[in-house]
């Protein structure tokens, strides 16, 4: 991302490098001041109060004004406390607005994970598909919790573009694949995730198979079934509970293939006999 | 040079005697009686000392079995081996060679069958030997008896004797004359033929630990520098002797121009000879100077070839895989064997290797008598300096830690461009030790290559990925690297790579604080402008960040390029963050100090 092209944070800094009276602490406003609530907010997201600053954040995320949100983008190009700048990239969340772009990517480099992970889920509240490399490059963070928030984007967005990184994520263990591949899954996607048994956590995946399982989506029941199975292969108890979970979430009747081997496998399994 | 134990010495040799030679009361540093000494002096001798002319090496084998073995190194072939518990260096003599045998009985050996030709047991602990000739010159005792034995060579027939109170050491031998040096005060002059004291040299600068005779020379002197025995050693001071040192490095080089001669270890095969200086040297005018102008250093597996005048590293010389476990300067060729029995010879001016046999078994020692070889092999071209310095550093043996840091430290001053590679593969190595790695970071940043830029570029183009299990390394030190070539000409296009780099670290959050300082540093240094915008960013969003309360690091490093190198709009962007009170406390402090300290003139330039 090219930081003169961040369009809000340009406009603060204009205002910044051009107002020798701002820079100088001195109470001149580049904007008209909103008045009410929105105006106590603005005030408030840029005081020393951190969580008055917390809470005034959150407010403007639920104010739809123009000033609102501009109140916002100027605060987070100024910069905030870690704890400030989460609460008002929820509200850029809120207010799913693409103005908000070039903020939300700049802030999806920063060094805190929380503040990144805000920014990633704010980014996938945006429908403009210009978020979509910056979601995908989440997938690729060294922190958990950031790839937690991109896993969850390219669920929400059904960003095909994710399934690899995900493919290889499960691999690795990441705890946030399980929802979201269940989330993309369809019959040939949950055959790849079948065959990762024996790479990935089977834990993992077991709760992966589960998911795409309680899809009412996911058809058809040969598919279902060809998870089912997967499951049966699955050794970890997490198999049996996924199985479990599946069976009583699904009436008897009409009755479906794929229930009647999961019951089987409930027996098998609980016989003490895995296949 | 220590007071006590000599006062202790003289002392005793005041009270109990002994010889004429070795006596308190003889008329020491005469100038004619030295000039009488030489006089009786034989022919210098231009080859090796054994009868045959060939030149040789004596071999002591430990495993299979202890053995001794003699090699001729023109023919390369083994004279003969015969078993043998060898237990001193060997000394070689026209038509004999002797050594001891399990610290207590004296050998000698016909040098063309290796058949035993005497063996005498040693009435006191043996202290070194030297042979001339037909004659066999050998040091024994302790306390407060000393005794330096002549016999003849092929029978062990005893020719004088010379007790002293006080220590002898080793002897040398040449053209008719011993040199013994005596309490480490004096060398002793004798006649090899009756024993009879000819003169001394009384060492007044210094003291005297060694004496070394070659073909032509006799040399003396102790760890800080040599003498020639010419007549101006009469003197026993330095400025007044023919007399030199060389400038080493002294991290790793244990300099001594000799062997010791009072320490009964060195008189045997030990770490004392994989660890030696080895040189030869000549009289110019009044100054001695080492022949080609180079010492060389053997460490171990490792040679190295200084200058002697100025401590420059002229080569060096790594030996793959087994330690060298002794060497010699035999005027043409530095000659060497290692513990697993290969022989070789190198060029003292180029490192070259020059020659290489082999011979069976575990070696223990070596004792070459081989003056004046010059193998007549196709030499291999010496490697590069640079690719042997960096073999050295990289070198998976973990005794060496004070050789590898002369080695990077030594990398850090050769031209070629590769250097820089070698040194960040160094750098990024998980498996270099912390002293090694510092020295490394060190000659990285010292060279100031602008050459190397496009290698420190590549190094620092890879970006963290999780997925791709990309983690960069060193971020912070090549980052350093860069900002060294802040005043020198870049290549713009290289200079633009080296800041699109360094932004891409500025911005990944995985950069660590330490490293991120470092990147912010380098690209004030070579940003050439492209570094205000992503650093005006970097404050800004940091500046309220806890992370940079105790330490504002990487902030502070970025307020100090904006105030400096940015204009009027930084400096306000500055001021602002100095009075906000959302800034953290220490970073206010720290822009407020940060524009205190720089002043604008009119037009925006700073001072």
């Amino acid at each position: 991302m090219s930081y003169r092209s961040v369009r809000s944070l340009s406009l603060v800094l204009a205002l910044v490098v051009s107002t020798t009276a701002f820079a100088q602490g001195k109470k001149k406003p580049a904007r008209p001041q909103p008045a009410g609530q929105v105006g106590e907010a603005q005030k408030a997201l840029v005081g020393a109060d951190l969580d008055a600053a917390t809470r005034a954040a959150a407010l403007l995320g639920k104010d739809r004004s123009q000033a609102g949100l501009d109140a916002l983008l100027d605060a987070l190009a100024l910069g905030l406390h870690p704890q400030v700048a989460v609460a008002a990239l929820d509200a850029l969340a809120a207010r799913k607005k693409p103005a908000a772009l070039d903020t939300l990517v700049a802030y999806s480099e920063h060094r805190n994970p929380k503040v990144r992970a805000g920014a990633v889920s704010a980014l996938a509240a945006i429908d403009d598909r210009r978020t979509e490399k910056h979601i995908l490059a989440a997938l690729h963070d060294g922190h958990v919790s950031v790839r937690a928030a991109g896993a969850a984007a390219v669920a929400a967005r059904k960003l095909k573009a994710g399934i690899d990184p995900l493919m290889l994520l499960l691999v690795k263990g990441d705890e946030a694949t399980a929802p979201a591949l269940a989330a993309l899954a369809d019959p040939e996607l949950a055959k790849n995730v079948a065959e990762t048994i024996g790479k990935a956590p089977d834990a993992l995946v077991a709760r992966c198979l589960g998911g795409i399982l309680a899809r009412p989506d996911f058809k058809p029941d040969s598919a279902r079934v060809e998870v089912v199975r997967a499951l049966g292969r699955i050794e970890a108890q997490e198999a049996l509970e996924q199985l479990t979970t599946y069976v009583s979430s699904v009436p008897k009747n009409p009755p479906r293939q794929s229930r009647k081997e999961a019951e089987q496998l409930i027996q098998l399994k609980l016989g003490g006999g895995g296949k | 040079m220590s007071r006590r134990p000599l006062a202790l010495a003289l002392a005793l040799a005041a009270a109990c005697g002994g010889s004429e030679a070795f006596k308190l009361t003889a008329d020491d540093n005469s100038p004619d009686r030295l000039e009488a000494a030489f006089a009786r002096m034989g022919a210098p001798r231009t080859g090796p000392m054994n009868a045959s002319g060939r030149p040789m090496a004596y071999l002591v084998a430990r495993a299979p079995r202890p053995e001794l073995v003699a090699f001729d190194l023109a023919d390369k072939k083994e004279r003969w081996r015969v078993p043998a518990r060898v237990t001193s260096k060997v000394v070689v003599g026209a038509d004999f060679i002797a050594y001891t045998e399990a610290d207590k009985d004296l050998v000698a050996r016909d040098p063309a069958s290796g058949a035993v030709l005497w063996q005498s047991g040693l009435s006191a602990r043996f202290i070194g030997a030297a042979a001339d000739g037909e004659r066999l010159f050998y040091t024994t005792g302790g306390g407060s008896r000393w005794v330096l034995t002549a016999a003849t060579g092929r029978t062990g027939k005893e020719l004088w004797t010379a007790d002293s109170p006080g220590a002898l050491g080793a002897p040398a031998a040449r053209g008719g004359l011993v040199f013994s040096p005596f309490v480490k005060q004096w060398l002793a002059v004798l006649d090899a033929r009756t024993g009879d004291a000819l003169t001394r040299v009384r060492g007044i600068d210094e003291e005297i630990t060694f004496v070394r005779a070659t073909g032509s020379n006799v040399f003396f002197g102790s760890r800080a520098g040599v003498f020639l025995l010419d007549r101006r050693a009469a003197s026993g001071k330095r400025a007044q002797s023919t007399y030199g040192n060389a400038t080493l490095p002294r991290e790793f080089v244990r300099i001594h121009y000799g062997f010791d001669a009072f320490d009964p270890v060195q008189a045997t095969y030990s770490a004392y000879d994989r660890n030696r200086i080895l040189w030869n040297a000549h009289r110019e005018g009044r100054a001695l100077r080492f022949d080609g102008g180079r010492v060389v250093v053997h460490t171990y597996r490792f040679f190295f070839g200084f200058d002697a005048a100025t401590g420059g590293l002229a080569w060096a010389y790594s030996h793959p895989r087994n330690d060298v476990i002794g060497s010699a300067h035999l005027g043409s060729a530095i000659a060497f064997c290692s513990s697993a029995g290969q022989l070789g010879a190198i060029d003292p001016a180029t490192g070259a290797r020059i020659y290489q046999a082999k011979v069976q078994g575990q070696i223990a020692g070596v004792t070459f008598d081989a003056d004046g070889w010059a193998p007549v092999e196709k030499p291999e071209p010496p490697q590069p300096t640079a690719t042997v310095l960096a073999a050295i550093a990289r070198d998976p043996d973990a005794r060496f830690e004070d050789v590898k840091k002369f080695a990077v430290a030594a990398l850090a001053h050769q031209g070629s461009h590769q250097v820089t590679g070698d040194l960040i593969v160094i750098i990024q190595s998980e498996s270099t030790p912390p002293a090694l790695y510092e020295a490394a970071v060190e000659s990285l940043v010292a060279r100031r290559d602008p050459e190397s830029l496009p290698v420190l570029v590549a190094a620092l183009d890879m970006q963290p990925d999780f997925l791709k299990g990309a983690q960069p390394r060193s971020v912070g030190v090549l980052a350093r690297a860069i900002g060294s070539l802040g005043k020198a000409e870049l290549d713009p296009a290289q200079r633009g790579r080296a800041v699109d780099a360094l932004i891409g670290h500025l911005r990944a959050p995985e950069t660590s604080a330490a490293d991120l300082e470092g990147v912010v540093s380098a690209l004030g240094a070579i940003g050439a402008g492209a570094e205000i915008a992503p650093l005006r960013r970097f404050v800004l969003m940091y500046r309220a960040d806890p992370t940079f309360s105790n330490q504002v690091g990487a902030v502070g490093a970025a307020i100090d390029v904006l105030v400096t190198r940015g204009g009027p709009a930084e400096r306000e962007l500055v001021s602002y963050v100095s009075e906000d009170p959302r800034s953290q406390g220490s970073v206010r402090d720290y822009a407020s100090r940060a524009l205190l300290q720089t002043t604008t003139r009119p037009g925006g330039k700073k001072h």
